[in-house]
């Protein structure tokens, strides 16, 4: 019945009369001698309450999941990068460090699981149960894997086996949050595409060893037990066929599988799109199924070699089984294998859609290979030598919303054609938006790709939250267009910077400017990693002058005189301070309600991976009276969740009565307005923080 | 989250209702009791984690409604479990008879390594007894499961009655990951180069 349960697609739960099975069910035995009809009826009477209280279960089990998933990526990802690391070939060099073996060289031993030869140094003998065997490090951290994933047991690295939450028949009105859990309820909820997607992306946003390590580990799930040494051949197999995929044309850059994913997820986030734009953002249409369009990658992915597994892994776990961000990205729409879609250009260089893409960009973006790997990068690192027509002028509007906090550009169209950038006489332009000084990761965004067409309409509206009127005073709006190119290698076509203090505010202006090309004014190395760096080094430079910004959060805060208590609502972060050395951070809030307020005192919200302008959307209730909340003070302080190390932390602000300014002000208004919601955007600030948990 | 642990297990409560699942895991995880009764609805997990072998080990343990309602539920939750214990208690028969009901009930719907275990909870109420120690040893011995008489009331072999069972399942990711050279001599292995033909004598390796 269990495998019921879960190699059904849907993997939802069903009501016993819908089960397929329930002959056999009916058919067990019965604790309390209750007739089966009975029985059935009883089953069926699980209240909204009881379904609820699952629920809230069935979510903090895939809270913890999602934590235990991350985990088992990171010794994965240890894993590859020691299997990228080996220095021989495991014949006459010791795989590891590549010494000599043999007569000349080191005393050789055979490792037992990998049957690679390895000098001692590089080998470990252990004690079997009735002989001693040597082990190469690198199978001896294997095993170590599986004894820690859980693998051992499972065969395979586990699998999420929870249960989709039960579906609640009674529409109820969303009621208040009272624990971060709650997000996580029943299917209906608008809610769940998007966090299904969230999910999928912070897959998206793993290491790229990650990706592939649990990919074939989890390829022989249930069906049978291969040694560690099976696994570990596939798993480098894998790797290295993903190498040529991939990897190596993309410039090489260890982390290129890492950045768009992230950067697309920002932009999903910020930006507000008009028609065109939804075509193309993912939407997965079932929930908790973002994982399924893997399973026709023709590539060596393991859906593929076990079509029979997909069912049973995919859905219930995006976690671990997503496919490549590529996939991910385009969605269900767009959901081509990112090589199909690549081959597919390449044969077809000025295929039957070039024109219909410039006619109805709905169709191109449809069609739309992913961004590119490190569009960042490869669009600072400008290698093109034409410098030669005019590069086009991009027509677009900006508002400034003052109420709102955001400003809003939209991008509509080039007035005229622009250049030529690709062999087929035509570019694959997009536009990218920095807000000067400061350009970092953390503020860019960018329109989707429009392919093949000289002639882009893009009409997309990118919205930068939480800008103030003194960054109107004093920013600087750099709007570059790019052409996206097969392999990652975006030329810079131009770009022109528009000064935010020209802006009215609650005014929409629509300008023509025409790009200057403009070079990049430090030219990047060419290897992935100096390219990196000089980026980095050029963001420094940049942000030189900039006072040591932490990022702002939008908080929201409500006295529910109904449930006696505080609504506190963490909705998002924008410009948040960079932990990682990828350049990102991966953020959490975390609130404490001081003091003495015990252990419901403190909350937090979901990790968003690699982002720098996360959206939590969550709410946290605190039952507290009113007349005791005059005394307290809420600490609100952002995170970068780390794992073997302790987090770091990002920022934070304190509101209460002992507050100044807008964060006074904030409480002030929650405590005299009761069931008024009020949301406010609180700079973070550097405090002294002592403490990640 | 900086709180890393080395394994993860995972275990689950079986039983009738009312035998003391719930109070046995309050007890081990908060160290603490309650007499009243509480039905557990549908399921619930909490946390602990121990150290065995200088190991560090997260256990999640899975907490079930014991009323039959529930069923459906809680089953789905047997095939994650690595090890389940059985609980029924002393002052009342019938939950000792269902024991093997539920076994039978593990043999269908869990991983057929999971390690189990049954507790004979209540062992406080002494005066109230209705299935001696005996016949739980007796019972155990014919499934060949290990047995304990607890008490979450009382706490006795609590402690002791979850970390038998992680050290069981401690034992056998030890036995199993420690010998597995054995498991994959006919396995396929792909090799890409030429392998040396030169091998060490280690590689005549016995089962």
């Amino acid at each position: 019945m269990t495998d019921t349960v879960f190699s059904n697609s849907s993997n939802r739960w069903m009501y016993p009369s819908d089960r397929p099975l329930q002959s056999k069910l009916q058919a067990g035995w019965s604790v309390h001698s209750s007739g089966q009809p009975d029985r059935q009826r009883k089953q069926e009477e699980l209240t909204d309450e009881e379904k609820e209280i699952i629920n809230r279960v069935i979510a903090r089990a895939e809270k913890m999941e999602e934590m235990e998933q991350e985990r088992i990526g990171r010794l994965v990802d240890r894993l590859e990068n020691m299997r990228k690391n080996v220095a021989g070939d495991g014949v006459n060099r010791c795989i590891l460090c590549g010494e000599q073996l043999g007569m000349l060289g080191s005393a050789c031993v055979v490792c037992e699981d990998c049957k690679k030869n390895v000098c001692t140094k590089c080998g470990v003998e252990t004690n079997n149960r009735l002989h001693s065997v040597w082990l190469c490090k690198i199978c001896i951290e294997q095993r170590e894997v599986w004894k820690r994933s859980g693998a051992w047991f499972f065969k395979g690295f586990p699998k999420q086996v929870l249960p989709q939450p039960m579906p609640i028949k009674k529409t109820k009105p969303q009621q208040p949050v009272s624990e971060p859990a709650a997000p996580e309820q029943p299917a209906p909820e608008p809610k769940h595409p998007a966090r299904a997607l969230a999910r999928g992306d912070s897959e998206d946003r793993r290491g790229p060893g990650q990706k592939t390590g649990p990919d074939p580990a989890s390829a022989p799930g249930r069906g049978g037990y291969g040694p560690p040494v099976r696994r570990a051949s596939e798993a480098r197999m894998s790797s290295s066929s993903r190498d040529s995929e991939s990897w190596d044309h993309s410039g090489g850059a260890g982390d290129s599988s890492r950045s768009p994913a992230g950067l697309r997820r920002a932009n999903s986030v910020q930006a507000s799109r008009p028609a065109p734009g939804s075509v193309q953002s993912p939407a997965p249409p079932q929930p908790g199924q973002p994982g399924t369009p893997g399973g026709s990658r023709p590539g060596p992915g393991p859906a593929g070699r076990f079509p029979d597994q997909k069912p049973e892994v995919a859905p219930s776990n995006p976690g671990t089984t997503a496919p490549p961000p590529r996939e991910e990205r385009t969605g269900g729409v767009g959901g081509y294998p990112a090589v199909g879609a690549r081959e597919d250009r390449m044969s077809h260089p000025s295929g039957p859609y070039s024109q219909a893409s410039a006619a109805a960009p709905q169709p191109a973006a449809a069609r739309q290979p992913p961004p590119p790997e490190e569009e960042e990068e490869e669009a600072n690192s400008y290698d093109s030598d034409e410098a030669s027509s005019h590069p086009g002028c991009p027509e677009f509007s900006l508002l400034y919303d003052q109420d709102n906090s955001s400003l809003q550009c939209t991008i509509i169209k080039p007035t005229w054609g622009l250049k030529p950038m690709d062999s087929n006489g035509l570019a694959d332009p997009y536009v990218k938006l920095h807000l000067l000084p400061g350009a970092s990761k953390s503020n860019k965004l960018r329109t989707k790709t429009l392919r093949n067409t000289r002639n882009p309409i893009w009409n997309e509206t990118l919205v930068y939250h939480g800008i103030t009127d003194e960054d109107m005073q004093r920013k600087t709006l750099r709007i570059s267009v790019c052409d996206e190119d097969k392999f990652g290698h975006n030329e810079f076509i131009g770009e022109t910077r528009f000064s935010l203090k020209k802006l009215k505010p609650n005014q929409r202006k629509n300008f023509n400017i025409c790009l200057e090309r403009v070079i990049p004014m430090k030219r990047a190395g060419t290897t992935g990693s100096a390219r990196g760096m000089a980026l980095y080094e050029e963001e420094q430079v940049e942000r030189i002058g900039d006072i040591e910004e932490r990022g702002k959060i939008l908080v929201s805060l409500m006295y529910s005189t109904q449930q006696g208590g505080l609504i506190v609502g963490i909705i998002r972060c924008v410009h948040l301070a960079a932990m990682d050395a990828n350049g990102y951070s991966d953020p959490f809030v975390k609130l404490w309600l001081k003091p003495d307020m015990g252990k419901k005192a403190k909350h937090k919200t979901q990790i968003k991976k690699k982002t720098l302008n996360p959206e939590f959307n969550e709410e946290f209730f605190y039952d507290i009276k009113h007349s005791d909340l005059a005394k307290k003070s809420l600490d609100i302080s952002v995170w970068d969740y780390d794992i073997g190390k302790s987090n770091d932390y990002i920022g934070g602000c304190q509101l209460g009565i002992s507050a100044k300014g807008e964060r006074l002000k904030h409480w002030y208004e929650c405590l005299k307005n009761k069931d008024k919601k009020i949301e406010r955007w609180h700079q973070l600030q550097n405090e002294n923080h002592v403490s990640s948990d | 989250m900086a709180k890393t642990y080395d394994y993860l297990f995972k275990l689950l409560l079986i039983g009738d209702s009312g035998v003391g699942k719930t109070c046995l895991l309050f007890r081990f995880s908060e160290d603490a009791f309650n007499t009243t009764f509480i039905s557990t609805i549908g399921i619930d997990f909490k946390i602990r984690t121990i150290e065995l072998d200088g190991k560090k080990i997260k256990l999640q343990i899975w907490d079930t409604a014991g009323q039959e309602r529930f069923r459906t539920i809680t089953t789905a939750y047997y095939r994650g479990a690595m090890g389940i214990m059985l609980v029924y208690d002393i002052t009342n028969e019938k939950s000792f008879d269902n024991i093997k009901n539920w076994i039978r009930n593990i043999e269908e719907h869990a991983s057929s390594d999971v390690e189990r275990m049954i507790l004979g909870n209540k062992c406080d109420m002494n005066d109230k007894r209705q299935v001696s120690k005996e016949r739980g040893e007796k019972l155990a011995i014919d499934y060949g499961i290990k047995f304990l008489e607890t008490s979450a009331k009382s706490s006795a072999n609590v402690e002791e009655a979850f970390f038998t069972l992680a050290r069981d399942i401690m034992t056998k990711l030890n036995r199993k990951m420690n010998d597995s050279n054995s498991a994959g001599a006919g396995g396929p292995v792909k090799i890409t180069e030429n392998r040396s033909k030169k091998t060490s004598f280690f590689r005549c390796s016995l089962l």
